[in-house]
């Protein structure tokens, strides 16, 4: 695989002898360093992903030992209307709610970022929607959105807009979610927070003393010192959108009409309720697959845009 | 005054701007703050309810009197003090493992170069790419064959093992320190782990709060995998007990007692972001190095 | 729950139990409280203890909230109090969506629970060849084959293999009729009893509608479980149809077939032609997902039985009665709840020795504790069983007999529900498609996956 950020060359000369005796000393406490998550690869983590591979070629139940069956699972998968529309969901839904997401999670951040009192309550409101467990999330949900009562379509009326029965609408089901999910975007609000923690505050006064306007000073400044963070965000974003599970499955069960049929509610479906583990881990692989794929293009596009302090250019 | 005589050129002051930005900034997250919390005020509101209340339309915002009692059923339902201790021990030792584990780790892919380091990287985040459902059976046949099925070992022993999202996460903050810093303390005579412990650890402090608070409110909030791997009633965590008050597929919840669950459930978790939030300033040891 | 979650998987709780008299209510009401065990109740095959070393039963059953939960607890302990040094049974509750991984689990890695409760994904156990045969239990143990006790004949369904019994029922739900008192004295209407037929529901149910403009007020019936395919096919039955050939290992679905449409159209049309129920739109703006017979806006609601104590604290009087007749026929659907053991448990006389006690001693306990229904007539028509319930729950356990199991068994049960009768289901009484278009959409898809098997 290639180096995402190749460390920058040491440009001093000196004897190759040293040089490699010193890459060899540091490659030892990288690798002391690393220890802890090689060793979590090699016990609890490679295992069952290996063994998932292996179990997406047979026929297993989990109730009684696997059963070889090649390439039967992937051949069904292919021809599976179903798998095809849990994909275009997955889709769907990854593509609007994760640039939404991190728009209005860096929006939050910025807003949250502000000096002043009262900050720490803001704070905590806005993060507030990811505290709360999963059992109530599903209640406060329905609620929401229910086509009478629910809040949504009460503030929709007072503008005057009918508002759809949300979760029981084929088309409104899916936006629901994704309006649902904008609920919880404290945890990557917290993330750009942490970042914006990290600029330098003398930046923003030199770009004052230039002259510099406050959207110049966002554009120039704070993306690019956050670029670091955005890279983190988007990445996880994608992986986490398009493994979404819990909202779809207790706030919609997927339906109506197979609407917000998610690849992981699909697979979950397959694995523990139909007893097909080994077609489900065909359908993990291949999701699998895809995400692997878009992480290593967001990674080989990653040089255009994101900027580590550490390679500024000319540093060494 | 000179302040009272010129209003309007208040505003284009420095000050004055200032000011109505943070106006402005107010409002909006006003605004936003009552969207947010219209849910946590239905769900206090439905906790304080008699059971009769629930079904109301259009529904009371405002029971009265208030079922104060709900909480205390809530509470004593289950040996919740018990479930409070449980809850502690796992996501104390979780979180410990994963700042120790993780920020270690990240701190090797970030700055130290070995061979092979980024392959290893690679296939530390694509274990975040699997869906856990289908990695749950493997894995628990591996716990059960070391025995561990049934003790609070797989869900405290990995955290000791790193993990992909916060290694990620940490190392993205290290590649944003300079190096003038690790240079400075290496001429100095520092080791590595002198450097790793005396200056990036101090310096991510608000990373270091991130992770704590994800990784205690994701423990703390994790039901199915006590539920999973515990079988002993005597074992379960908090997020555990509250999955209890769901009732079955048929028999619906108690909604007044599940809300009130609810809302006790979530102050522990509320009270470690406020706390938290010390930790949120930038970098103390930064603006040490400018003088 | 809600509906969402109610239609979102079509099981119930028919499991578990509570329960009541056994056959011969005095003797056993006296050993309840024994500690010794009565001469008849004992196990037979039970090993004797060794070096006083209670037997020890890990038993597995779905979490109902804290007060079900909590009777189940009792119940455990009411066993090992009743066998004590004899048996040690540790009884664990689960909620429902961990319940089942936990037991596929517990097989995968080779260390079975020793008992747990029967739903319809266990089929899925026997068919992997997991479940020991009861029946040369049940031998031993004639009382429980006593059909003057025991609605025998309905165990048939749990004959996985045609002769055989996999599992040992201890308690019975059936469908009924809920009504809301307060609406029909309003009115000034005769309640719903077990002479009424479909049309005299919808007569009422015109009557009950009320408008305010475009607006429906207060809807004369919700068709409840009606609108899923365990509900419909009761009408369908009473017309003399049924959606599929058997119980067992069904080899066709034919809800083609015009007698069934007929049914389906005849509960659609309550909705879209009648307009005395409400849509399913209509039904989750209504109902708050609190459930909408809860909100009092309507008369006549659809239900199982194990609604009861749902309904507990509704501000309004209710009642319930037999699902209505179509002309002079009326079939009703009822689900088993019982005991299944794996074939790989060390302990299978000691998890039988509690099946039995559940069917037999406890029977008694089941019928006062108001969650389960006995399926020991002694205890089930005990008086007990009534204090404090609706007027009408006994006429409506009076349609047992008559029942069918509402369910069917094959390997994957589990996906022609989730995959094709649900959301066809679902399309169906969203106004989505025709009753026509609908059953040939499920008899060519259900058909295909059972071809699979």
């Amino acid at each position: 695989m290639d180096t995402p950020h190749p460390q920058p060359q040491i440009a001093v000369r000196q004897s190759a002898r040293r040089a490699s005796r010193r890459r060899h000393i540091e490659a030892i406490h990288a690798y002391i360093f690393m220890a802890p998550a090689i060793l979590g690869l090699l016990f609890f983590t490679l295992g069952p992903m290996v063994a998932s591979f292996l179990l997406s070629f047979t026929d297993y139940n989990i109730l009684t030992d696997p059963r070889w069956n090649g390439l039967a699972n992937y051949d069904r998968l292919f021809n599976d209307e179903l798998f095809w529309q849990s994909l275009r969901v997955s889709a769907t839904y990854s593509i609007v709610s994760v640039p939404l997401g991190l728009v209005v999670a860096l929006g939050l951040a910025l807003l949250l970022n502000h000096k002043m009192r009262g900050i720490l309550f803001f704070r905590s409101v806005y993060y507030l929607p990811t505290v709360i467990s999963g059992v109530g999330v599903a209640m406060l949900w329905r609620w929401l959105f229910n086509g009478d009562y629910g809040i949504i379509n009460i503030l929709l009326r007072g503008v005057g807009v009918r508002g759809p029965n949300w979760l029981f609408d084929e088309t409104w089901a899916l936006v629901a979610l994704i309006i649902a999910s904008l609920w919880g975007v404290g945890g990557t609000m917290l993330i750009f927070l942490a970042g914006l923690q990290g600029i330098p505050q003398e930046l923003y006064e030199a770009a004052e003393i230039d002259g510099a306007g406050r959207w110049r000073q966002f554009t120039s400044i704070t993306l690019p010192m956050i670029s670091h963070v955005t890279f983190f965000n988007l990445v996880l974003g994608v992986i986490g959108a398009l493994q979404v599970f819990t909202e779809a499955y207790v706030i919609t069960g997927g339906g109506p009409n197979n609407a917000t049929l998610f690849l992981s509610v699909y697979l979950y479906r397959h694995a523990f309720q139909y007893l097909n583990f080994g077609y489900a881990a065909a359908v993990a692989w291949v999701l699998f697959l895809i995400v692997l794929a878009l992480t290593l293009l967001v990674f080989k596009s990653s040089p255009l845009w994101v900027y580590y302090e550490s390679e500024r250019p000319g540093r060494n | 005054m000179r302040v009272h005589t010129a209003p309007h050129v208040f505003w284009r002051t420095r000050r004055g701007q200032a000011r109505l930005a943070s106006l402005a900034v107010v409002i909006i997250l006003l605004a936003g703050s009552v969207l947010v919390l219209i849910p946590f005020f239905w769900m206090i509101s439905t906790s304080l309810k008699q059971a009769s209340q629930v079904y109301l339309a259009p529904p009371i915002w405002f029971p009265n009197p208030p079922q104060w009692g709900n909480y205390v059923q809530a509470v004593t339902r289950v040996p919740f003090h018990l479930y409070a201790w449980n809850t502690t021990i796992i996501v104390g030792l979780v979180t410990i493992g994963t700042l120790l584990s993780c920020s270690l780790s990240a701190y090797g892919f970030a700055r130290l170069s070995a061979p092979g380091k980024n392959t290893i990287f690679m296939l530390l985040l694509s274990t975040l790419m699997l869906p856990g459902a289908v990695t749950l059976v493997p894995t628990y046949l591996l716990f059960n064959a070391l025995g561990w099925v049934g003790s609070f070992l797989p869900l405290i022993v990995p955290a000791y093992f790193g993990s992909a999202f916060f290694i990620f996460l940490m190392r993205q903050f290290y590649l944003t320190i300079p190096r003038e810093l690790e240079e400075a303390a290496t001429i100095d005579g520092a080791s590595v782990y002198q450097i790793w412990w005396s200056i990036m650890m101090p310096l991510s402090y608000p990373v270091l709060a991130t992770v704590v608070v994800f990784t205690f409110v994701g423990t703390y909030n994790d039901f199915f995998t006590p539920l999973i791997y515990l079988t002993d009633e005597s074992k379960r965590t908090i997020a555990v007990a509250l999955s209890y008050f769901q009732g079955s597929p048929r028999i619906g919840p108690q909604m007044h007692l599940l809300m009130a669950a609810v809302t006790i459930s979530i102050v522990p978790p509320l009270i470690l972001f406020v706390l938290a939030q010390r930790y949120f300033v930038r970098g103390i040891v930064m603006t040490g190095i400018k003088g | 729950m809600t509906h969402r979650i109610r239609l979102s998987r079509r099981q119930f709780l028919r499991s578990a139990a509570l329960g009541g008299a056994a056959f011969a209510s005095g003797m056993l009401a006296a050993c309840g409280a024994s500690p010794t065990t009565p001469t008849g109740q004992a196990p037979t095959t039970a090993p004797a203890p060794v070096s006083g070393e209670p037997t020890k039963i890990r038993a597995l059953m779905w979490s109902n909230g804290p007060v079900i939960d909590e009777n189940f607890k009792v119940r455990a302990q009411m066993f090992n109090d009743t066998f004590k040094g004899q048996y040690d049974l540790d009884l664990q509750l689960l909620p429902y969506d961990q319940y089942w991984p936990r037991i596929d689990l517990a097989y995968g890695s080779k260390n079975p629970y020793d008992l747990y409760f029967f739903d319809v994904q266990a089929y899925g156990h026997y068919r992997a060849g997991l479940l020991a045969n009861l029946q040369p239990y049940v031998d031993l143990a004639p009382e429980l084959m006593n059909a003057e006790e025991y609605p025998v004949k309905l165990y048939d369904a749990w004959r996985f293999d045609g002769s055989n019994l996999f599992g040992l029922p201890e308690n019975i739900q059936v469908l009924a009729l809920y009504y809301n008192r307060d609406l029909f004295d309003a009115e000034g209407l005769a309640y719903p009893d077990e002479t009424w037929t479909w049309d005299d529901v919808l007569d009422a149910a015109t009557k009950l509608t009320k408008r305010s403009g475009d607006e429906t007020t207060q809807w004369g019936m919700d068709v409840g479980v009606m609108d899923i395919w365990w509900g419909a096919q009761t009408l369908a039955w009473a017309m003399g149809g049924g959606f599929f050939d058997r119980i067992v290992e069904p080899t066709k679905f034919q809800v083609s077939d015009a007698v069934n449409v007929q049914a389906l159209t005849f509960l659609r049309d309550l909705i879209f032609e009648h307009k005395v129920a409400p849509t399913k739109t209509q039904r989750s703006a209504t109902a708050q997902d609190i459930g909408i017979f809860q909100t009092g806006k309507v008369a006549m609601f659809f239900d199982g039985s194990w609604s009861i104590s749902g309904f507990q604290d509704v501000p309004f009087k209710w009642d319930m009665a037999p699902l209505p007749k179509w002309k002079d026929t009326r079939v009703s659907a009822y689900w088993l709840g019982g005991h299944i053991i794996p074939k790989d448990s060390k302990v299978i006389d000691a998890s039988f020795a509690f099946a039995r006690w559940s069917a037999t001693t406890y029977q008694k306990t089941m019928a006062s504790n108001h969650d389960w229904i006995p399926i020991a007539r002694s205890a089930r028509e005990s008086e007990e069983m009534y204090v404090g319930q609706p007027a009408g729950l006994r006429s409506v356990l009076g349609t047992i007999e008559g029942a069918r199991l509402g369910d069917f068994y094959s390997r994957n049960n589990q996906q022609i529900f989730g995959e094709v009768l649900l959301p066809t289901f679902d399309q169906l009484f969203l106004g989505n498609m025709t009753p026509e278009e609908a059953a040939k959409k499920i008899d060519e898809e259900a058909n295909a996956l059972l071809a699979k098997g």
